[in-house]
């Protein structure tokens, strides 16, 4: 399972492109089978980090808890880590989360991936921008932008919004694979030069607010709107994730229409919603065990996949960290179960409708 | 002008309904300092930055203080800032350097759990009421009458403000250079800010090019320690907070190897590459920091360099090497790690790099970080062209200070060179200006015997209570615990010491005289070899301050440096009087005879506000000052 270094490559079971939800627990996944890792982000920093909504689950109806479930029993990290005090979010300044409402704190969860990354045998995680990925000697070569190149049997594509990822900002156009972060940008070039097409996908990032207002207001207009409505998102900044509010326009209007909803005048945005235009597989080129069609050994989760949502990213990330390890080792993909995970795979690689979420899994 | 507690806002009230006093763009070491400093003295402040994820990171060393620094940030907790503080409750591992040298290179270093002291600095800033923060990109400054009136969004929003503070770092244009690639980046992973330079220079500001190194991490798991020096902490870690309590916290030590003429040939091989050599890095970059390329090509002689293994946090084994910044090309970073003893199979996690970056140059500021060109508009941290985070955190909190004493009509605040580290920092900035990114060391500071670590809290607390940063509680305990020395230091000195058997055998026993007649305690103490540990069990009518060690180690260097201190305090009466005549704002230097011309632009382009200050420009002599002293008293 070691690595040898030949002078300036690398041998590796299995490459994960993209340290998200996904990205980590398909690292993980693949590693706990017995395969060598190397999982590359584009920022450390960032590894594990869950964008999109604190709350993880809204209870025990959403199908996100029964992917959760799961997990629990096929190898995932994601149900463990939501146990965790501190990761896991009861109360914020008294208020309490709604009846089995899973509430997280991102940042904490994103720390905690990073942790498990850096602590598990036969993960290696490394920072780099991937800009292309070819075949070479019966397996792939995954090449960055400072000219490295790593080599394995089997890559995993987990490159959340990066694949081109453009960040419409208020009607600014920049790249990014979210607000601040550099995407990348030839890969999906090199990839379409092997042979994948790719559709344009969007999400929309929410706008988040400043929490120090909003119990006041509450009580001055004795609205019954309590805190809740906008979750606590654990940034450490007083932020509350705007859910519902509109978030069109650039920052003046996007104020406006949160003072409007939470009926106080003095509210603050502190971060205002913004689009994200990324690539996304193809579903004709997907299998359901999430190998693509295209070419044996390169696999896809998450966003890149067309999976929507951080829940849905982990589960399909474990089940393609499962199946790239399999066929580094010369194996066939496990066969999919009867469950939500599985059907989740079906859908993204054999949907219409894409991006697929938890609920649209069937 | 009537000062008051608490700001007003002196702006219309923008559409959005939103005023502030203060804006401060970026959330680094110096931004997150003048928000909170501005906050705490009751402005409104708005904190805006990039990305809110990223608040007060550490891109480069993982650690706070050493030597210089550490005086710096000591400085800053005395002041009310937050950087000690918050050094203290995420340190992993601290040591106080140079602790067999004089007291006035003795510092504090502290080696910090990275994601722990942004998440304390988050709360921090969370705590406040008056700041709110903003995730966005600043493009311009917005100007009226030569005065800043506010920031303007990206997007396009407008951001009133009566006054500004800018501390953006290296994202000003910046660009990654690895080898012979580049790519536009404020840090790796992060795009630059495009917009504001070009704002800065229509305002009249010149801008100069910097660049900055980074040395690879490597895999924790990848390394044996067992083949290493470990360097661990101090058992009683000190802190640079007076009031942090001890928590038994387990440290984490670090690890020290040396380079090998193996790793210089690796380096030497591929220096061709080295875009120091290759020119694709067109700023200048720190003589004192220097990549292990500049090393080995400014050092040949060397068969060896220090590598020290630093821990960037406890759940994480990601681990900073510092002695081997370089931004040679990726594959060469990997050769020459591996070909270090003791790093020979180390897995490198994140690349070494450099980053490119417009700075201001810094003679364009005022001594209270205020910009020349654009009154109000006040800049700190790498933007003025420094290095180091406790440089940053120092301009952070005096340009924050300042933003908020302009909107409330106060008069400025200034620390002098003889008064702090932090004013020897602001005025070689804006006096000397900077031709490579500057840090701050021990040499730099001429009263350094006064500016020590020990005394900063009695030095500066009186100040940090009077502009509002330091509470009662923190400020009476710490006049307190200057009265005790006081009186400690009373009774050394009227205490005598009688000739006697034990006097003597311990005089003896460390090779000093022995004693004939009466001495004074502190004249003894003053010998070299003596300690006041053993001399104050012999002096039975002196008690001694028992288990406060503070007032100890403090009143054995004040009377062991009694003539020293003496001898700077009278330097400094002396220069008093230059420091002390003001040259009018608009005083004109142009014309004047006697004066030569090279120093007459020099005069003109800096505008010292003093004769002190223009006498510590390189090209004004003794003899122009005396004649400008000349023409200023007939101005009068």
């Amino acid at each position: 399972m070691a690595f040898h270094s030949d002078k300036r490559s690398f041998a590796y079971d299995v490459i994960v492109v993209g340290a998200g939800p996904a990205g980590c627990e398909a690292a993980l996944a693949a590693a706990a089978s017995g395969a060598s890792c190397l999982c590359l982000a584009i920022n450390l920093d960032a590894a594990g980090f869950p964008a999109g909504s604190p709350v993880l689950s809204e209870g025990e109806g959403d199908p996100r808890s029964r992917l959760i479930a799961e997990m629990k029993t096929t190898g995932g990290i994601l149900p463990a880590l939501v146990t965790r005090n501190g990761i896991r979010v009861h109360e914020d300044r008294g208020n309490v989360a709604a009846d089995g409402q899973v509430l997280i704190d991102r940042r904490e969860l994103g720390l905690a991936y990073k942790e498990q990354l850096e602590s598990s045998d036969g993960v290696f995680p490394r920072q780099a921008l991937v800009t292309a990925i070819e075949p070479a000697d019966g397996g792939w070569c995954v090449a960055t932008n400072l000219a490295e190149r790593f080599f394995a049997a089997s890559v995993i594509i987990a490159a959340g919004t990066f694949l081109n990822g453009e960040v419409l900002d208020a009607g600014r156009r920049r790249p990014g694979g979210r607000r601040g972060e550099i995407p990348s940008r030839s890969l999906t070039l090199s990839l379409q030069n092997t042979g994948f097409s790719f559709i344009v996908a969007i999400v929309a990032s929410s706008l988040r607010l400043d929490s120090r207002n909003l119990a006041a207001a509450g009580a001055r207009n004795g609205t019954s709107r309590n805190t809740f409505d906008f979750p606590a998102d654990g940034s450490r900044l007083n932020e509350r994730y705007g859910r519902g509010i509109d978030a069109s326009g650039n920052m003046t209007d996007q104020l406006a229409n949160v003072r409007e909803a939470t009926g106080a005048a003095d509210s603050w945005v502190t971060r205002i919603s913004y689009i994200v235009n990324h690539m996304m597989l193809d579903a004709a080129q997907l299998e359901p065990s999430l190998a693509s069609s295209r070419h044996d050994g390169i696999f896809f989760a998450g966003r890149a996949a067309g999976g929507s949502g951080y829940v849905e990213a982990a589960a399909l990330g474990l089940t393609a960290g499962k199946n790239a390890a399999l066929f580094a080792m010369g194996r066939d993909p496990d066969t999919p179960g009867t469950g939500l995970t599985a059907r989740l795979c079906r859908a993204v690689a054999l949907s219409e409708q894409r991006p697929v979420a938890a609920e649209d899994a069937g | 002008m009537k000062s008051s507690n608490s700001c007003s806002a002196t702006t219309a009230r923008h559409r959005h309904g939103s005023a502030f006093d203060v804006i401060v763009a970026g959330g680094g070491h110096a931004g997150c300092e003048a928000a909170l400093a501005a906050a705490r003295m009751g402005c409104s402040v708005l904190l805006l930055t990039l990305s809110l994820e990223k608040i007060a990171l550490m891109p480069c060393n993982p650690a706070v203080g050493g030597v210089g620094k550490g005086q710096l940030t000591r400085e800053i907790d005395a002041l009310g800032g937050e950087q000690g503080r918050n050094t203290d409750r995420s340190f992993i591992q601290m040591k106080m350097l140079n602790t067999g040298k004089g007291p006035a290179v003795r510092a504090l270093r502290a080696q910090t759990d990275k994601k722990l002291y942004e998440d304390n600095m988050k709360r921090a800033l969370a705590a406040e009421p008056n700041l709110k923060v903003l995730e966005g990109e600043a493009a311009g400054i917005m100007v009226s009458r030569e005065t800043v009136a506010g920031i303007l969004l990206a997007d396009g929003s407008v951001l009133p403000a009566p006054a500004v503070v800018l501390a953006c770092g290296t994202f000003l244009r910046g660009k990654i250079v690895v080898g012979d690639m580049d790519f536009p980046a404020g840090r790796m992973g992060e795009p630059p800010a495009r917009e504001l330079s070009a704002s800065l220079e229509r305002a009249g500001l010149e801008l100069g090019r910097f660049q900055s190194a980074t040395p690879p991490r490597i895999d924790a798991r990848s390394i044996n320690p067992a083949e290493l020096t470990p360097d661990p902490g101090d058992p009683v870690p000190a802190t640079f907070s007076p009031f942090s309590k001890a928590d038994g916290r387990r440290q984490l030590p670090c690890y020290l190897t040396y380079t090998s003429p193996r790793t210089h040939d690796v380096v030497k091989k591929h220096l061709h590459l080295s875009p120091i050599k290759t020119g694709s890095v067109s700023g200048r970059g720190p003589r004192y920091c220097p990549s292990i390329d500049r090393k080995v090509m400014n050092f040949p002689g060397r068969d060896r360099h220090p590598v020290f293994i630093e821990p960037e946090g406890r759940r994480t084994s990601e681990m900073y090497l510092q002695g081997l910044t370089t931004s040679l090309p990726v594959w060469v970073q990997e050769e020459l790690i591996q070909a270090t003893p003791g790093l020979e199979g180390a897995r490198l996690m994140r690349p070494g790099y450099a980053v490119e970056y417009d700075y201001v140059i810094p003679s364009q500021l005022g001594p209270t970080l205020e910009t020349a060109p654009v009154k109000r508009l006040f800049l700190a941290g790498q933007i003025n062209g420094t290095s180091g985070y406790e440089e940053a955190a120092a301009q952070g909190l005096i340009a924050g200070i300042n933003a908020a004493r302009t909107v409330r009509g106060e008069e400025p605040f200034i620390l002098k060179r003889n008064e702090a580290y932090i004013g020897v920092l602001i005025d070689d900035l804006v006096t000397k200006g900077v031709d490579e990114p500057y840090r701050m060391f021990t040499s730099r500071a001429e009263y350094r015997l006064l500016l020590r670590h020990d005394n900063a809290h009695a030095r500066l607390s009186p100040a940090g209570h009077s502009l509002g940063l330091l509470p009662d509680s923190l400020y009476d305990a710490i006049m307190k615990s200057q009265q005790r020395l006081e009186v400690f230091l009373e009774k050394l000195r009227s205490a005598t010491v009688i000739p006697g058997p034990e006097v003597n055998e311990y005089l003896e026993n460390i090779g000093s005289a022995a004693l004939s007649e009466a001495q004074n305690a502190a004249r003894l103490l003053k010998r070299p070899g003596v300690s006041l540990t053993e001399l104050l069990p012999l002096l039975k009518e002196v008690p001694g301050p028992n288990d406060d060690a503070d007032t100890f180690n403090r009143a054995e260097i004040e009377v062991k440096y009694e003539g020293y201190i003496a001898r700077q305090l009278d330097d400094i009466s002396r220069r008093q009087r230059l420091e002390d005549t003001e040259i009018p704002s608009d005083f004109t230097f142009e014309g004047l005879d006697g004066i030569a011309i090279e120093a007459r632009e020099k005069l003109s382009r800096i505008r010292p506000a003093s004769l002190g200050q223009a006498s510590r420009i390189a090209g004004v002599s003794p003899a122009d000052i005396s004649v400008l002293s000349v023409y200023l008293r007939s101005a009068r």
